[in-house]
């Protein structure tokens, strides 16, 4: 079974066979949680709550798959869209709370609070995962689906919504910044 | 070229989304311009180190929530409990508790007569044919021991 395409075992799926299922979330447990996690700027929790939804909405949905499209397509898709909810919600909150709170106190305790990665640089690895969750989201996403999950700019085209070229600019401006941002480290 | 118009380029000349002039001039300069190489490989660096990067896994209780979620629930076999004196095919596998199919496959051996384009069966005739089946695989059991014995295997 572990010869068969993405897309076999997904119609497979659809048609009742739990092996099948079980061996496509073996296949991108891994990748999924890695982007959300990335995506949500490592907030452990979200990512596992998001993680759950989203693969039980895979199982719940299945019949909403297109057997024409790349399975990785779809999957990615319901993955990036919750992420997108969730960091919009995230946002709202946050704009909430601070207006609710003492605006000054409230940043004095945040600044506090914030790592300094003067004082713990961190290995080179965590030091570019910080950099990564730094990007604006829209140059994120590219770049963790190419560069970290090696999907190519056309699916990612697909699932984004855009076209191939927009993805290989915003992929590209990505590259520029982490690079910017990691200054000494790569040099 | 200047540095400035190459260093804006180098991520998609790297990535070989260059027009082909554009990526010659770009050699060109990298020949001539070691700041701009070194740039170059800091870009280098950044793939070396992005293939480096950990992989993320989500929590063991996490996966259990997901798989104890994500099963497929079997359809619901809602069996006859109580039976008239004939029965159809169907309500004989409920008897029975064996699939239609499996009465299908024992048509010729099981009591029965046809009425109104139906097979049907009489619980009684039925109920007597399973005493001679018990009673057949007694003594089949009975015979196959006593083969066993005569053959000096022990039983126990």
């Amino acid at each position: 079974m572990n010869d068969y395409k993405d897309e076999e075992l997904m119609i497979m799926f659809k048609n009742e066979n739990p092996a099948a299922f079980d061996l496509l979330f073996e296949r991108y447990r891994g990748p999924v949680f890695g982007f959300i996690f990335r995506m949500l700027g490592y907030d452990r929790e979200a990512a596992e709550d998001l993680y759950q939804e989203i693969f039980i909405k895979v199982f719940k949905g299945r019949d909403f798959y297109e057997p024409s499209g790349k399975f990785s397509a779809w999957l990615f898709t319901i993955a990036r869209n919750h992420c997108l909810n969730y960091l919009k919600s995230r946002r709202y909150l946050e704009a909430q709370r601070t207006q609710s709170l003492d605006e000054v106190q409230s940043k004095a305790g945040q600044e506090a609070a914030a790592p300094n990665p003067e004082n713990n640089p961190g290995t080179d690895r965590e030091i570019l995962d910080e950099a990564i969750a730094e990007l604006p989201e829209k140059y994120r996403e590219v770049f963790l689906l190419h560069a970290v999950e090696e999907l190519p700019h056309e699916e990612i085209a697909g699932i984004l919504d855009m076209n191939a070229a927009t993805v290989r600019t915003n992929y590209h401006r990505a590259r520029r910044l982490l690079r910017e941002k990691l200054g000494p480290v790569l040099s | 070229m200047k540095c400035r118009e190459c260093r804006e380029q180098l991520s998609e000349y790297q990535a070989g989304d260059l027009r082909e002039d554009i990526s010659r001039a770009i050699e060109e300069h990298l020949g001539e311009c070691p700041e701009c190489a070194a740039e170059l490989a800091a870009f280098d660096k950044l793939d070396n180190l992005v293939d480096k990067l950990a992989q993320l896994e989500p929590a063991a209780e996490t996966i259990l929530n997901i798989k104890n979620q994500t099963v497929f629930k079997m359809p619901e076999v809602t069996r006859k409990t109580e039976f008239g004196p004939v029965m159809d095919m169907a309500e004989l596998a409920d008897f029975m508790r064996v699939s239609i199919e499996a009465v299908e496959e024992s048509i010729d051996e099981l009591p029965c007569f046809e009425f109104g384009g139906k097979i049907l069966f009489r619980r009684k005739s039925i109920e007597e044919w399973l005493e001679h089946k018990e009673r057949d695989h007694g003594f089949s059991k009975l015979e196959s021991d006593v083969n066993s014995i005569l053959a000096g295997k022990d039983l126990f």
